[in-house]
């Protein structure tokens, strides 16, 4: 059962943005398709908690957005990770590590 | 950095709305397209894949939402559509805005106008480097001291003294002295030279003045240490800038021309800029700035520089940033100890010594300088905020109930508005941006009556001193209180149908088609009124006590006994020096006057004086007695009078004579006392034939008193009876020779006469100007225009706000009366007489105003306690005038709510029930 991506705290969905704009800029739904894959399928995001994050990501300048033309003539808002979005990908990442650590000691403690 | 990045994004976004949601659709769209296709690719049939894609999305309009509120400029958008929509249903009513307005302008402009008194007098600071750093010794303002010093602190210092500390010492950097009053002078310009002089005003101070204040000079230079070299050796003036603007045209070519002060050519070396005004913001600005060292050319009298000579300057310093008050005193003090010790001679008593060691010298802040009037006001306005303050929070309260009425009446539109999924934040939102709004409007119409309501009270406070400066004009300070106190008035009301909203249901409003007996709204909504009509009551009972109390005081004041006649008294202002007379012709021109003056029309009697029979300040001296002990305190007042003074101001003779036309520069030097003065100095025997002297070096001989009168008020319509001397002025020589003021009875209204007094005098001699002249009642008035002023703020107010709570109740009566036009219809119905609706509506009013007037009493006479000291005459808790507050509260307030009562026994109960 896909587990709803908003129980988990907004920081976290925008860490996991990052890391899927690290590998290359993509467009919004490809996104969402990206983390359902990555997750197996664990993770669903449905626009209205994507697109809010994006926004909140390109405002603080870790992503930037642009208007790509595509097949059919149309075009498509494409993000990619800025310099500072990977700054802040490599910190998050090292914050996350450290507090899965913790959690993990604390829950193995007799 | 980020700050900037995330405004300037917010900022540009407000911009491209249009743009924004267009390109957000398209996002939209070819998520969906990618999302529907990509079910398609899992196998999904087209319409199924559409629908699933749909369904994953949710709302369309939910998200774009989403989107939207991420960014700050979405709150900035919906405050300014909440503005928009509050503006546009306040139009909607214009007769319940125009009222709400009003309100509010009278409370907030009443604030606005007293705290800009307060601004002026209290809070401004010198315009001068560095105010932070200046100190002033003392702060008592004016007056003259001869020796005697008695322990306590004393802020009057000689000019040997200054010069021992003007270096000062360690933390102190430097000290000045400045003359503790100004002096009136007659100036002419090189321009005017046959012109008759004019009158100003100059202060006497030291040459580092400037330099110790810091303050730089607009035009030439400012005074310097070389300056006070010697006694008049320096004949120069700095000018103010109002001076140089009034008389020089404002020309900078005019630095460096000579005036003539009281006959003595002065050159004119600056000009100071218009924000200087000296060591005092608010007292009258002087004209010239002169040094200490040509004394006795502006004061046309002996010099006051030397040894053993008076107490008369004041002092300011300058201190090192943050250096201690409490040493620098500390220093002061010792130095003037030491000084005073060593001028009592070479023997000093030991009891004399303790007393020296009592004297002090306060270190004070001294960035906002000196002032009489504020000496004078400041306990006044602070009452007054207070009075302000409770009108203001009555205001409040009648708005906070017209919103209330205005929301129950719109809770169909506030309903639907939480059905379709508006939060219950954002409608409060709303009702507060209403609540601003109307507060806002209300604070700029404030501002507008503060400008006119400040103008009249200035023009009260400053006495009809020519050059105040204090302005009505807001500065930043007022105008960002009047902000802040609209603000906060706004929000403070805007709560009462805020915290209402949560309570709604949406039941009730929904269901049109009921009729019940049960009132509109439900019980619960009727709480909230109640409570502030009674603490309307409250306040408003606070401020009529008050008022009755101040205008008590006046009353006492203005009816107690005088001991001189205030009626039919004109009070003339002259000044034989500037006239050019010596001392020698004076009593020769005092027997012309008086003699042209009794012969005028409308005239009974005339007489002259050193200073009027009331006056704020006063001349005193110790005296000492030939022959016999005397009482250690030997201190009197002192005034010089001419022949008929007692009969002209009607003082009651007691015992042996009055001064009259015999007394004169060859017979034996006579005076007259008060009862107090035989009192004091004679309790068991007989004060007339005594003789006495002066210790006043200025007064020469021995006089025998011939007579005593009655007690009069010689400072303030409060004081205990003081000890009075009168000395003639013919008998008296140099300085004292010179009587400034005439005192003619008429026979009808005092100023008639005035023309003719103004011809007599330059019919003598065409210099003799009429200075001023006012009658003896506007003399009395100025000693008592503290009481005056509050008498007639506090009565004012107290009036407002009592008008205020009426508007109030009454408003608030009226809408009951609709609400339960339902209930009262049935009851009617069932059999109900008028009179006993009339007492259901009656019965709330009436417990409301007993809940206010239980809760008002004691509260009233917990702050009325704090102001005792104004009030003369009755105690603050006086039954009497609680008593009157109480009924005048209770008659007005029934009456107001009569009428919506007598409307409730009209109610048709035909139309009632059959309307809703």
């Amino acid at each position: 059962m896909p587990e709803e991506i908003t129980e988990l705290l907004a920081g976290t969905l925008e860490m996991l943005i990052l890391k899927t704009l690290a590998l290359e800029p993509m467009h919004g739904y490809g996104i969402t398709l990206r983390i359902e894959q990555l997750s197996k399928g664990i993770f669903r995001v449905n626009a209205g908690s994507l697109l809010p994050a994006l926004k909140r990501m390109e405002r603080a300048g870790r992503v930037k957005a642009e208007w790509r033309a595509t097949e059919n003539n149309r075009r498509a808002k494409y993000y990619a990770l800025t310099r500072l979005g990977r700054k802040a990908l490599e910190k998050e990442t090292a914050q996350w590590d450290r507090q899965i650590a913790a959690v993990a000691s604390i829950l193995e403690a007799q | 950095m980020q700050i900037l990045r995330t405004f300037w994004l917010g900022v540009r976004s407000l911009f491209s709305k249009t743009r924004d949601d267009r390109e957000l659709d398209e996002e939209l769209n070819d998520f969906l397209d990618a999302a529907a296709a990509d079910e398609m690719r899992r196998g999904k049939t087209y319409p199924e894949a559409w629908r699933a894609a749909r369904v994953a999305m949710g709302s369309r309009e939910a998200v774009k939402e989403e989107v939207r509120s991420v960014g700050w400029e979405a709150i900035v958008e919906s405050l300014w559509q909440d503005l928009r929509f509050s503006v546009r249903m306040l139009v909607k009513s214009p007769g319940f805005s125009a009222v709400a307005i009003v309100s509010l302008a009278l409370g907030i402009g009443a604030n606005t106008a007293i705290f800009t008194l307060i601004n002026g007098l209290m809070l401004k600071s010198l315009a001068v480097q560095d105010p932070q750093d200046l100190i002033s010794f003392g702060d008592e303002v004016g007056g003259g001291q001869v020796d005697g010093i008695e322990p306590g602190p004393l802020d009057l210092f000689t000019y040997e003294f200054y010069k021992r500390v003007e270096g000062g010492s360690g933390p102190l950097k430097a000290v000045c002295a400045y003359s503790s009053f100004s002096v009136p002078v007659s100036f002419r310009l090189s321009t005017s030279a046959n012109e008759p002089a004019a009158q100003g005003a100059s202060y006497l101070v030291s040459g580092n003045f400037f330099e110790v204040l810091d303050a730089a000079p607009l035009v030439g230079r400012t005074l310097s240490r070389a300056d006070e070299s010697a006694p008049g050796r320096e004949p120069v003036v700095v000018a103010s800038y109002r001076f140089w603007r009034d008389n020089l045209a404002g020309d900078p070519a005019a630095v460096g021309q000579t005036i003539s002060i009281n006959g003595t050519p002065f050159t004119l070396v600056g000009v100071m800029p218009e924000a200087f005004r000296g060591v005092s913001m608010t007292d009258a600005t002087p004209d010239f700035w002169a040094p200490l060292t040509m004394q006795t050319q502006v004061m046309l009298q002996p010099s006051l520089l030397g040894p053993g000579a008076l107490y008369w300057l004041h002092f300011m310093g300058r201190r090192e940033p943050n250096a201690s008050l409490g040493q620098i005193q500390a220093w002061m003090t010792a130095q003037l100890q030491r000084y005073i010790t060593e001028r009592e001679g070479p023997v000093v008593s030991a009891a004399r010594q303790r007393e020296i060691s009592g004297i002090f010298v306060e270190a004070l802040g001294g960035g906002r300088g000196i002032s009489n009037l504020r000496a004078q006001y400041s306990g006044l306005l602070k009452i007054l905020m207070g009075a302000v303050v409770l009108v203001l929070l009555i205001a409040c309260a009648n708005l906070a109930n017209l919103l209330l009425a205005r929301a129950a009446a719109r809770e169909r539109e506030i309903a639907t508005r939480l059905a379709l999924g508006s939060g219950r934040a954002r409608i409060v939102r709303q009702f507060l941006t209403e609540a601003v709004v109307l507060a806002i409007g209300g604070g700029i119409l404030g501002l507008v009556f503060s400008w006119f309501g400040t103008q009249g009270l200035i023009k009260f406070v400053a006495g009809g001193a020519l050059h105040s400066p204090l302005s009505a004009r807001p500065d930043a300070h007022v105008l960002l209180f009047t902000l802040g106190v609209s603000l906060a008035t706004g929000l403070l009301f805007g709560l009462a149908p805020a915290l209402r909203v949560p309570k709604l249901s949406l039941a009730p409003a929904a269901q049109s088609n009921v009729r019940s007996a049960v009132s509109a709204g439900g019980r619960g909504g009727r709480k909230i009124p109640k409570l502030l009509i009674a603490a309307q009551v409250m306040l408003t009972l606070m401020l009529l006590a008050s008022a009755g109390l101040f205008a008590r005081t006046l009353h006492n004041l203005e009816n107690g006994d005088f001991g001189f006649n205030r009626h039919n008294v004109l009070l003339v202002s002259f000044n034989a020096k500037f006239a050019g007379y010596k001392a020698e012709q004076l009593n020769v021109l005092y027997t012309r006057i008086l003699d042209s003056l009794t012969r005028l029309p409308g005239v009974r009697s005339a007489t002259f004086s050193g200073s009027p029979p009331i006056n704020g300040g006063n001349w005193d001296s110790p005296i000492a007695f030939k022959g016999g002990a005397t009482p250690k305190d030997r201190m009197t007042l002192l005034n010089r009078v001419g022949p008929g003074y007692f009969e002209t101001l009607n003082i009651g003779l007691l015992r042996g004579r009055t001064i009259d036309a015999n007394d004169g520069a060859n017979t034996l030097k006579v005076a007259v006392v008060n009862q107090a003065f035989a009192d004091h100095f004679f309790p068991q025997g007989e004060a007339i034939g005594r003789t006495f002297t002066v210790d006043d070096p200025s007064v020469v001989g021995a006089f025998q008193i011939a007579g005593i009168v009655r007690n009069s008020k010689y400072r303030t319509p409060r004081e205990e009876a003081q000890r009075m001397t009168y000395l003639p002025v013919m008998q008296l020589t140099g300085d004292d020779a010179y009587a400034y003021v005439l005192e003619i009875q008429t026979a009808g209204e005092p100023t008639s006469v005035l023309s003719g007094v103004r011809r007599a005098l330059t019919a003598i001699n065409p210099n003799l100007a009429v200075l001023d002249a006012r009658t003896m009642a506007d003399q009395t008035d100025l000693q008592m225009a503290n009481e005056i002023l509050i008498s007639r703020l506090s009565g004012f107010f107290s009036g407002l706000a009592l008008a205020l709570a009426c508007i109030g109740l009454y408003g608030v009566m009226s809408y009951n009366v609709l609400r339960r036009s339902n209930e009262i219809g049935i009851r009617m119905t069932l059999g109900a007489e008028a009179g006993s609706v009339l007492w259901l509506i009656l019965k709330e009013c009436l417990l409301l105003l007993g809940a206010g007037v239980v809760l008002g009493v004691p509260a009233t006479l917990a702050v009325t306690r704090l102001f005792q000291s104004q009030l003369f005459g009755l105690r603050a808790a006086d039954p009497v005038t609680l008593g009157g507050a109480v009924g005048t509260i209770s008659v007005v307030m029934i009456l107001s709510a009569f009428f919506p009562a007598r409307r409730a026994t009209r109610v048709d109960p035909m139309v009632t029930l059959r309307y809703q």
